[in-house]
């Protein structure tokens, strides 16, 4: 069971990493596309300061939405393991990569159409954040697997 | 501590607390108006009639401090959701002869509903009716958020109008390009057609309507009798700024910022840009500055020139010195009538704050009897 926490909590961990990289990495780069002066300590900084802030400092508590997100979609993921012969990875990484694309196209919902994680606003950033959800599923679930196929998330 | 020090240290301190307390000043508030539905603004039609512009959408007149449950007939429907709805209301400096009144508000575009834009119309007040209502600007992209309009408009010296058209919340890196009206301040004559000398008539590519560019969301604008253009907008957390706007400036949003993204992630890490320019006040934490007034009323001679801004967060009103278009002082007045949305002079020189939400008020700050 201990195991099974902490690999949630990683899991947790890696996916607002991602959120925070995309967001830092698309905010970076229309910076930079009108010559403001990105400098390696400028992206070193931003990309530290976000994954503290995005986790700690918001007015919204995102690390609390993908904390909640990611456990609606594994506890899922396990009753439908019962009845399916899919892969674990695989499995836990749909239903985290579901996790994140339900965020991201729920949270505008509650919002006035706002998309309050920045990264969120294109197309191609949702598919980055739905992706780093996926990541974080395909961790948690190869750490259930790794030779222990029937340990209860 | 001794009970006898204890009380001595209790007494200075509240001495302390009255002698500090705020303006020198000699007022009195009271609620003059209640049962307002999100008041967004005020237009003094005479001494008697006012009118009110409530954001779900409808303008009522104020006569003789009774509010008319009737609204104007015929004023445009509005998109009233999240931020958005009727704003504005003002009356054209020739009102007398032409009963021209300005609205501001967010509208659903005709054909794409889910779709709106912020949009200016005038329209002849006759009566309790507004008759021939024509607009006179549309924002162009659409938008599909319902937030961050600005919508604040006002008459310069010459005729022309000034509107504030917020960055749409989404939209805010398009506020750095001059192809559309997000974040923009915007310049148009009475009619709506574009003045011959806008800064960007000439630039290849750039709407010919934008008088300035680089902002956020701009809800307080003031124009001073020198012609200086104070405008407050809101920043993101933290950020809050008050600027002189002056044409063809790019005033840096969100290139350059003091406020962080609601998530927490970093928007901008500059705070200045060469060919930027600086606010002269900016607010961390925010404040959301609302409405502003110069004040220039008789009931207040020792506030005559200083700028009043009514905050929503946490509720309260600035009154700011301003010396060579620098603010040398700051005072937090009125802090006890929750989230202020609006701040104007009724034409006794009385100050009138609008109260924001669903119960919203009128208060009434008058001199001292």
């Amino acid at each position: 069971m201990f195991r099974t926490i902490a690999a949630f909590l990683i899991s947790v961990l890696i996916a607002m990493s991602c959120v925070a990289l995309q967001t830092s990495i698309s905010n970076l780069l229309w910076l930079d596309s009108i010559n403001m002066p990105i400098t390696l300590s400028v992206i070193v900084s931003m990309l530290m300061s976000d994954l503290v802030g995005m986790s700690a400092a918001g007015a919204y508590p995102i690390i609390v939405v993908v904390f909640a997100g990611l456990l609606i979609a594994f506890i899922v993921a396990y009753l439908l393991s019962k009845w399916m012969n899919t892969g674990r990875r695989l499995l836990y990484a749909l239903a985290g990569g579901t996790a994140l694309f339900a965020i991201v196209a729920l949270m505008p919902l509650a919002f006035y159409n706002l998309d309050l994680i920045a990264g969120a606003r294109t197309l191609l950033g949702k598919l980055c954040l739905i992706l780093g959800g996926a990541i974080a599923g395909y961790y948690f679930g190869a750490q259930l697997s790794g030779g222990h196929d029937n340990e209860e998330v | 501590m001794k009970k006898s020090n204890r009380a001595a240290l209790l007494a200075s301190l509240l001495f302390c607390c009255l002698f500090a307390h705020g303006s020198e000043t000699n007022y009195q508030t009271e609620i003059i108006v209640e049962g307002l539905d999100n008041p967004w603004s005020l237009a003094f039609v005479s001494e008697r009639e006012w009118l009110v512009a409530e954001r779900s959408g409808s303008l009522r007149f104020i006569t003789d401090g009774v509010l008319n449950p009737e609204p104007v007939a015929g004023v445009p429907e509005v998109l009233f959701a999240g931020q958005g709805g009727l704003a504005e209301v003002l009356l054209h400096p020739n009102f007398s002869e032409n009963k021209l009144i300005y609205l501001s508000f967010a509208g659903a575009d005709s054909e794409q509903k889910k779709l709106n834009r912020l949009v200016v119309v005038r329209g002849q007040l006759e009566g309790n009716s507004l008759v021939s209502v024509e607009t006179i600007f549309g924002s162009e992209p659409l938008r599909k958020t319902a937030a961050h309009y600005g919508a604040r408009i006002r008459f310069m010296a010459d005729g022309t109008l000034l509107i504030t058209s917020g960055d749409g919340f989404n939209y805010r890196e398009q506020a750095q390009t001059l192809d559309n009206h997000f974040g923009k301040m915007i310049r148009i004559n009475d009619d709506g057609s574009i003045p011959k000398d806008n800064p960007f008539l000439d630039t290849p590519g750039a709407l010919p309507e934008i008088w300035s560019y680089g902002h956020r969301n701009p809800q307080g604008l003031v124009i001073a009798s020198d012609g200086t253009i104070f405008e407050n907008e809101h920043g993101p957390m933290g950020g809050d700024e008050l600027n002189i706007v002056e044409p063809g400036k790019n005033y840096g949003w969100p290139a350059i910022t003091y406020g962080v993204d609601y998530s927490g992630a970093i928007i901008s890490p500059f705070t200045e840009q060469t060919g930027m320019e600086q606010p002269i006040k900016y607010w961390v934490p925010s404040i959301a500055p609302s409405g502003m007034l110069l004040y220039q009323g008789d009931m207040f001679p020792e506030w005559q020139g200083n700028l009043f801004i009514s905050a929503l967060v946490p509720g309260d009103v600035r009154r700011l010195q301003i010396v060579d278009n620098k603010v040398v002082s700051e005072e937090v007045l009125w802090n006890n009538f929750g989230r202020i949305r609006h701040i104007t002079a009724a034409p006794d020189g009385s100050l009138i704050l609008a109260t924001d939400g669903k119960e919203g008020k009128l208060v009434r700050v008058s001199a001292l009897q």
